[in-house]
């Protein structure tokens, strides 16, 4: 009985594996030919059957692509932006999120539900009237204007005023009695009791800000500004630039958010659970 | 979400009782902690809401000053086919490239449930998509989705994904379902996970089998999790830009040109501010609908413990 | 978006810089002797220097060769006229097809356009309507250094500036070439097919299907694979992915039937009409019988790369073709091409298309003049552009000058102008080229039916125009 019955879970975890490694194998495959690819000379590239070893190994090719692709300033613009966003984030939600959690003034009810509602507020609908507005500041074609606009994480202030509310209140309160200013507070008591949860702050906002399309492409102007995106969208208009460089660009593209996966995917995959709250 | 929501509660439940005694404080001071934050809100996401809506009632191009004309520009949009077919491609992409990633991703997540070789590496595995950065990936699934390329080619079928007015709109979901299966699969795993232990043993005692299990007890328990899946499915497909914009210029014959990328156009591409606004406005309030329900379903305002 | 996008390598790109900008150097000192009045500019860039520091802002879209003839000419400027400083600026982003053209706009509308920028020429009507161009007035004549609007026009090719020209007959900008579409051949793969490309004659689109009907018989493996699916196209047309190229297609056709897109008042569409509708169904057999639309390239820089490379036999391309995609990057076609006369829809009717792109100037520039002098400045070499970066300036008796003597079947090449006609023209050119390129790539790739399809188009041009 007791036997069968092991053999029977050993069969059924047998038949998991099986599948959990075909569909494994569906969702790596395109990542398989893109790094690959960006390795082989180029008439392999499109090789059928896939040629899964290049020959020869070119790691030439990526600073080789760097260059005719002239792709490092925008990673540079990419690192600047993201980078003030991230920054912006960890300050602006912290001290938000302290003042949600550990204030009782009037209207924070409101003005926190308020500050929810934006989560759902896609770019998309706003970006005709958000470019008018940046356009009246000046701001076209400018880091401000690259930056600001789309800083605010809303999730980020639901995020930190969650967290800060599990801090107990009895810290809080015996620094006060010390005497200690309410910004001495927040950055001696708060902050410090906060760190793993601005490590994870820190990374979502840095991927979805890595990420960003849409508004560069609206506001940026020229060369000098340009993001990752933008130059590697632009990899596939214009002039051709060769396969064999557009994967190899496309990997580097992809280095950072998987270094910042492998660094904290702990937090990411906890934090992308309860995206259900926002 | 449902994950640890009794936990959380009771923890926010005990954090937000009045406290007795303790220094003075001035609460003001905790507006002013959120001041920062909420000037950007207010100027970059409320201000240019309403914007929206006053843009939306005049023709302007940005080079001659705007000229009100009232609600002509949605009575417009009601007759123009290039809207009711953006409006098609978005609702076309939400459906084809949704229900197929929710499936995948319960899939998964059903296997990855209970301990097995290799979970946390397979978990990565199927997560890794969806953080990859959504433009090298258009890019590169364009090269993936050539008629001779390597995806028709390991399957020995020459289907021309991007060219074709059928065709394109499916391919550029497969994009869609790659990038969002993981997602929906860490969702669906914190739902499996609050489903107690003793409730599905209680069942399998009293002779319950898998599917029986699945349908009585696993999915029901699920709802809330669903539900959030399909909020956040709708705001995807509404978001949908890049994938079009990149891999087929909202091509061939304007088949997959989305209501987002339809905004760009008219907007960024035409200069038809007015026109851009108006369906800006229609899907702002579409969202809002979408925010209202939400809030209600959830009941955001317990949940956050105020 | 237009003209020759290709693949460059970084190697090519460092020698077009180095031979430019030696060409950049002497031709400053010793003006070329072909294109006699243009030469005049050249001088006149030596000439004062402007009072106090000048910085101009010029963009160009991502043409690699002519981005790097302009940016040594560029130099080369401000070497000769201390103060003035150029800030050059070749990838425009945003991307995809029409992102130059967008950012143009709406830069002029935020007041961030720089002070000198490139247009196309069915894109021009639509740019000057803004009212944000600098018409060339008479200080802007001086600056180019010519004496009147006539010494300017007399410079050129009769219509050179007709696409920049509004309707009270001010011109808003100098174009640095008026390009046409030539046919160049792979001659390996037409000789495996049995063609010699040496004596075959082609008169006509229906001759050239012949010929590669012929060619695609006699080398079907390299067409076709084992189960009858196409694996290489003989020809694919230049019209996919891209308003401007497709409108250049179709122009070209119509340009031989007769065909319009447009009536002559502008007000609706003929597009629909027997000479359209012969022109267009031309094109779809040629799209579908010699070869798959579906495979392949797309964007017609790949287009060109794939001719250039040998992945497809034969191709339709500007006069730029070797210059710009087969010298620079050492292709293996170099030597092994043949380029024929555009082949006609009748013997005896030429009819190609015509379109390039000017160099104009910001009506806010507060640099104006400057501006202009750099123009006159970087078109005043037209051998030393046709030489470095291909493309042809739009002077007289191009045939005279050594880097056209110099270019392989130049003169059959200058023969192709015959009959060229612009691409439409109308303010609302950029919805009318999307909407028929749309269906051009339907009935390409999917066989939609032409008589029918074009209805329907000319229905929603005339709601477009009316």
């Amino acid at each position: 009985m007791a036997r069968s019955k092991w053999l029977r879970r050993q069969s059924t975890n047998l038949v998991r594996l099986a599948v959990l490694l075909a569909l494994a194998a569906v969702t790596l495959f395109p990542l398989a030919w893109i790094v690959t690819g960006s390795l082989k000379p180029l008439e392999q590239v499109f090789a059928i059957p896939v040629q899964w070893v290049p020959d020869p190994i070119q790691p030439q090719n990526y600073p080789d692509a760097i260059q005719a692709t002239d792709f490092s300033r925008p990673l540079l613009n990419s690192v600047i932006v993201t980078s003030s966003q991230v920054a912006i984030n960890l300050v602006l939600c912290s001290l938000a999120g302290f003042g949600f959690a550990k204030y009782r003034f009037r209207g924070r009810e409101q003005l926190f539900l308020g500050v929810l509602a934006m989560t759902l507020l896609p770019l998309q609908v706003i970006m005709i009237p958000l470019f008018l507005i940046v356009k009246g500041l000046g701001w076209v074609n400018t880091y401000q204007g690259l930056i600001l606009p789309t800083a605010a994480s809303a999730f980020g202030v639901f995020f930190m005023r969650q967290y800060i509310s599990t801090i107990p209140s009895d810290y809080v309160d015996a620094a006060r009695v010390d005497g200690a200013s309410e910004l001495t507070i927040f950055r001696k008591v708060v902050i410090p009791q906060c760190i793993p949860a601005l490590v994870t702050l820190g990374v979502m906002v840095g991927l979805s800000s890595w990420d960003e399309f849409l508004w560069p492409l609206i506001v940026v102007g020229g060369r000098e500004l340009a993001t990752a995106p933008l130059a590697m969208a632009q990899l596939r208009s214009l002039y051709q630039t060769p396969f064999h460089f557009i994967l190899a660009v496309a990997v580097v593209m992809v280095i950072p958010p998987l270094l910042a996966f492998l660094f904290a995917q702990r937090q990411i995959i906890q934090s992308v659970s309860q995206t259900g709250i926002k | 979400m449902a994950v640890d929501t009794a936990r959380a509660r009771s923890k926010l439940l005990g954090l937000s009782l009045p406290r007795r005694g303790g220094p003075a404080t001035n609460e003001s001071t905790g507006l002013l902690f959120t001041l920062p934050i909420i000037f950007l809100f207010v100027a970059f996401n409320l201000l240019p809401t309403v914007y929206a809506f006053v843009v939306s009632l005049t023709t302007y191009n940005l080079f001659t000053p705007p000229t009100f004309v009232g609600f002509e520009n949605y009575l417009d949009l009601l007759g123009n086919r290039n809207f009711w077919q953006a409006v098609g491609v978005t609702v076309g992409y939400t459906l084809l490239f949704g229900p197929a990633s929710w499936i995948l991703g319960f899939l998964i997540a059903m296997l990855l449930k209970d301990t097995i070789v290799g979970r946390d590496l397979f978990r990565s595995v199927f997560f890794v998509p969806t953080i990859l950065s959504s433009v090298a990936m258009a890019v590169t699934w364009a090269l993936l989705l050539r008629l001779n390329g390597p995806i028709n080619g390991v399957l020995d079928i020459s289907v021309p994904w991007l060219t074709n007015t059928q065709t394109a709109l499916l391919g550029i979901s497969l994009l869609g379902i790659w990038q969002s299966a993981g997602w929906f699969m860490v969702i669906f795993l914190a739902g499996l996970a609050s489903i107690p232990e003793s409730l599905t043993e209680a069942a399998r005692i009293d002779g319950a089998g898998t599917l029986a299990l699945l349908r009585h007890i696993t999915l029901p328990l699920l709802r809330p999790v669903f539900a959030v899946v399909v909020v956040q499915t709708i705001v995807a497909g509404l978001r949908v830009f890049s994938p079009m914009f990149i891999m087929t210029g909202g091509g061939p014959a304007n088949s997959t040109r989305s209501v987002a990328m339809l905004i760009y156009q008219e907007g960024l591409r035409d200069l038809r501010m007015g026109s851009a606004a108006a369906i800006s406005v229609i899907g702002f309030v579409f969202i809002l609908a979408l925010t209202v329900i939400y809030f209600r379903v959830f009941r955001v305002r317990e949940e956050i413990g105020y | 978006m237009d003209r020759k996008p290709q693949r460059i390598t970084a190697i090519a790109a460092t020698i077009t810089l180095v031979v430019s900008a030696c060409a950049g150097a002497t031709s400053s000192a010793s003006p070329s002797t072909a294109g006699a009045s243009a030469s005049t500019a050249a001088s006149a860039a030596a000439s004062p220097s402007p009072a106090g520091p000048v910085t101009l802002t010029h963009w160009y879209y991502d043409f690699p060769p002519f981005a790097n003839y302009q940016k040594a000419r560029a130099a080369a400027f401000q070497t000769a006229n201390p103060g003035v400083t150029i800030k050059y600026d070749s990838s425009i982003p945003p991307v995809g097809e029409g992102g130059y053209e967008d950012k143009i706009t709406s830069s002029l509308a935020t007041g961030t356009a720089p002070d000198i920028f490139s247009v196309i020429s069915p894109q021009a009507p639509r740019i000057i309507s803004l009212g944000q161009l600098a018409p060339i007035d008479a200080n802007a004549l001086t600056a180019l250094g010519y004496a009147s609007v006539d010494a300017l026009k007399a410079s050129r090719v009769d219509g050179a500036f007709d696409a920049w020209t509004d309707a009270q007959g001010n011109i808003y900008g100098i174009p640095d070439a008026i390009s046409f579409y030539n046919l160049y051949c792979n001659n390996d793969q037409l000789k495996k097919g049995g063609v010699d490309p040496a004596t075959v004659s082609i008169k006509t689109w229906d001759d050239f299907l012949a010929m590669g009907q012929k060619v695609i018989a006699g080398n079907p493996n390299f067409y076709k694979n084992a189960s009858g699916k196409w694996t290489h196209n003989f020809i694919k047309l230049p019209m996919y992915q891209d308003d401007t190229w497709s409108m250049q297609t179709l122009t070209q056709f119509l340009a031989q039937t007769g065909g319009s897109v447009l009536a002559a008042d502008g007000k609706s569409s003929t597009i629909n009409q027997p000479a359209a509708v012969t022109a267009v169904d031309e094109m779809m057999k040629i799209s579908r019988t010699l070869g798959d639309p579906n495979i392949g390239p797309t964007v017609p820089g790949e287009i060109h790369s794939a001719v250039a490379s040998g992945d497809q036999t034969c191709g339709l391309a500007g006069e730029w073709f070797y210059g710009a995609f087969l010298k620079p990057t050492n292709s293996k076609l170099l030597g092994h091409y043949t380029a024929f006369a555009l082949p006609r829809m009748t013997a005896d009717k030429p009819g190609n298309v015509f379109w390039g792109w000017s160099f104009v100037v910001n009506a806010k520039s507060p640099n104006k003049d400057v501006a202009w002098k750099y123009i006159g400045n970087l078109t005043a070499d037209p051998n030393g552009i046709v030489q470095d970066v291909g493309i042809w300036p739009p002077v007289k008796d191009i045939q005279t000058l050594q880097a056209v003597k110099d270019t392989p079947f130049g003169d059959v090449i200058a023969a192709n102008r015959e009959g060229g006609q612009h691409i439409f023209k109308s303010l609302k050119y950029t919805d009318i080229a999307r909407l028929i390129r749309g269906q051009l790539e339907a009935m390409a790739t999917q066989g939609t039916p032409v008589q029918s399809t074009l209805d329907q188009v000319a229905q929603q041009i005339n709601d477009i125009v009316k």
